[in-house]
């Protein structure tokens, strides 16, 4: 008895996708805070010549 | 200055503000009375199956205006920093929590009592057959919904989007409440026996003492600075 | 631990816990015996079981970071419980994507209240509030503050939130997803679903401390910014 199998596969494939955008959301958002860190620090650097 | 004679303080300084303004109790009274004027659109139910859902209109109109209530309670803080002289007290902030919420309470179930006559006669209801259990369960029900609220209040002022937190955070949270006092509520309306209320009656009670004690405990933490 | 290292960490943690993850599923998919009246569809359990575990786990730590702030008012201690309840939700939502792609096939309706699932719904909107809460306060300790003692009075609530609603269930029965309380599991079953667990825990520990180190990032951030204003 097959039923729901699109179901399972919906289920897994969006959850999968959910999971992934998540690490793709911390990805973006800490190349974003690193980025800015890295500009703090260069003009930190500039500020105390 | 002991948490008791703090809370008594705090309960009569609110009691004084809302007698001059009476803010509070008639924004409740108001909101709590058009939202049952716009359930009556939304459900047009006869008398055998009104008394299925009016427990439950009748709980969220409670709390819709609750929402409104406690905002509008709390804002009376904010104003003229009356917060600034409230954290001067040199005595732990506990009893500020308990005296709000006393008053919330008090002027929250004061508005409710009102409403309910004309909300019994919009969905045609015989509230009043046993008026010490729909006392019992508006005072659990409500006391709920205000020892978060007032908690919750105080959280949602120091917040960017102040008054809309407030919301957010009280109707997830106040879930069990509103499941025990519409099914309470419910069986109350439909005439049975109240001995089938007893585990909702007892949720209530135990929800309503953990979270007050709780909030006591954790008022401190929001209040200060 | 240097950057480099924590690079390697990272993607050693994620190589682990993919080959857990994909090696649970193989097992889920070819190794489990069929379930016996669902069929196939059944399968959906060795993911959304794990998941839930998960978020309750993730929940948990919220609150324990929120206790463990108030208490010793580590910054740290906040930085775990907001990360947690990010990871949290993230595996909420999973499970309520997957409890009515299950319930729908099998029971024709997509979601019957059911005690678990509604439970898991309002956690997912208290979890989701405390992240909102977060996202609106801008001081770093008025943040902490506030959020452990909604990350408190949220995880105390949960319990309540669950006995009202198995107290509801049994005035208005409905069918119950995941074969109700006292359904049994064949022990290979137990097996997958344990198996999954770990992927999938494995997984949620790098996504926590990726989020972790965010947090830490963002303090560092503040504190540079605030000295470069001087």
């Amino acid at each position: 008895m097959e039923i729901g199998l699109k179901h399972l596969f919906y289920a897994f494939a969006i959850v999968w996708a959910l999971l992934l955008g998540y690490v793709f959301s911390l990805a973006r958002r800490q190349k974003q805070l690193a980025d800015e860190l890295e500009n703090l620090k260069k003009s930190s650097a500039r500020r105390s010549d | 200055m002991d948490t008791g004679r703090v809370t008594l303080a705090v309960f009569r300084k609110d009691l004084v503000a809302e007698r001059r303004t009476k803010e509070v109790f008639t924004a409740v009274l108001l909101f709590g009375f058009t939202v049952s004027v716009a359930f009556t659109f939304a459900f047009e139910p006869t008398s055998a199956e009104a008394r299925k859902i009016t427990g439950g209109l009748l709980w969220l109109a409670f709390l819709f205006s609750a929402v409104l209530g406690l905002n509008r309670a709390f804002a009376r803080e904010t104003s003229n920093q009356c917060l600034q002289g409230l954290r001067l007290i040199p005595a732990d902030l506990g009893g500020v929590y308990l005296g709000k919420l006393a008053s919330n309470l008090l002027f929250l179930l004061l508005a409710e009592l009102v409403l309910l006559p004309p909300f019994g006669v919009f969905f045609d209801l015989t509230l009043w057959a046993r008026p010490g259990w729909l006392f019992l369960i508006l005072l659990l029900g409500t006391w709920g919904l205000a020892a978060l609220g007032t908690m919750f209040s105080a959280v949602s002022a120091n917040t960017r989007m102040q008054e809309l937190m407030l919301p957010l955070l009280l109707l997830p949270l106040t879930v069990p409440v509103l499941i025990a006092a519409i099914e309470s509520t419910v069986i109350l309306l439909e005439g049975r026996p109240m001995s089938e209320a007893a585990l909702w009656i007892k949720l209530l009670t135990g929800f309503d003492i953990v979270f007050t004690l709780l909030c006591w405990l954790l008022f401190d933490y929001v209040i200060q600075e | 631990m240097n950057e480099s290292a924590r690079h390697r960490l990272s993607l050693a943690l994620l190589v682990v816990a993919l080959l857990l993850i994909v090696s649970a599923w193989y097992y889920a998919f070819q190794v489990a015996p069929t379930e016996r009246t669902m069929g196939t569809i059944q399968r959906i359990f060795y993911l959304h079981l794990p998941a839930a575990f998960l978020s309750f786990l993730a929940f948990f730590v919220v609150f324990v970071g929120s206790v463990a702030y108030l208490t010793t008012r580590r910054m740290g201690w906040d930085w775990a419980a907001a990360s947690a309840a990010e990871v949290g939700v993230v595996f909420c939502a999973a499970v309520l994507i997957s409890g009515p792609l299950w319930a729908k096939p099998v029971w024709g309706i997509w979601w019957t209240w059911d005690a678990r699932l509604t439970t898991t719904l309002i956690l997912f909107l208290i979890y989701v509030a405390y992240l909102m809460l977060r996202l609106y306060v801008t001081d770093s300790e008025r943040r902490a503050r506030l959020a452990a003692v909604v990350g408190i009075l949220g995880f105390v609530d949960v319990p309540l939130v669950y006995m009202a609603n198995r107290w509801w269930r049994t005035q208005h029965p409905e069918p119950v997803i995941a074969g109700g309380e006292g359904s049994g599991l064949d022990p290979q079953m137990w097996w997958g679903v344990l198996w999954a667990f770990a992927g999938l825990l494995t997984f949620a520990s790098l996504l926590f401390f990726q989020r972790y180190r965010m947090e830490a990032m963002r303090a560092e951030l503040t504190q540079l910014a605030r000295r470069l204003r001087r």
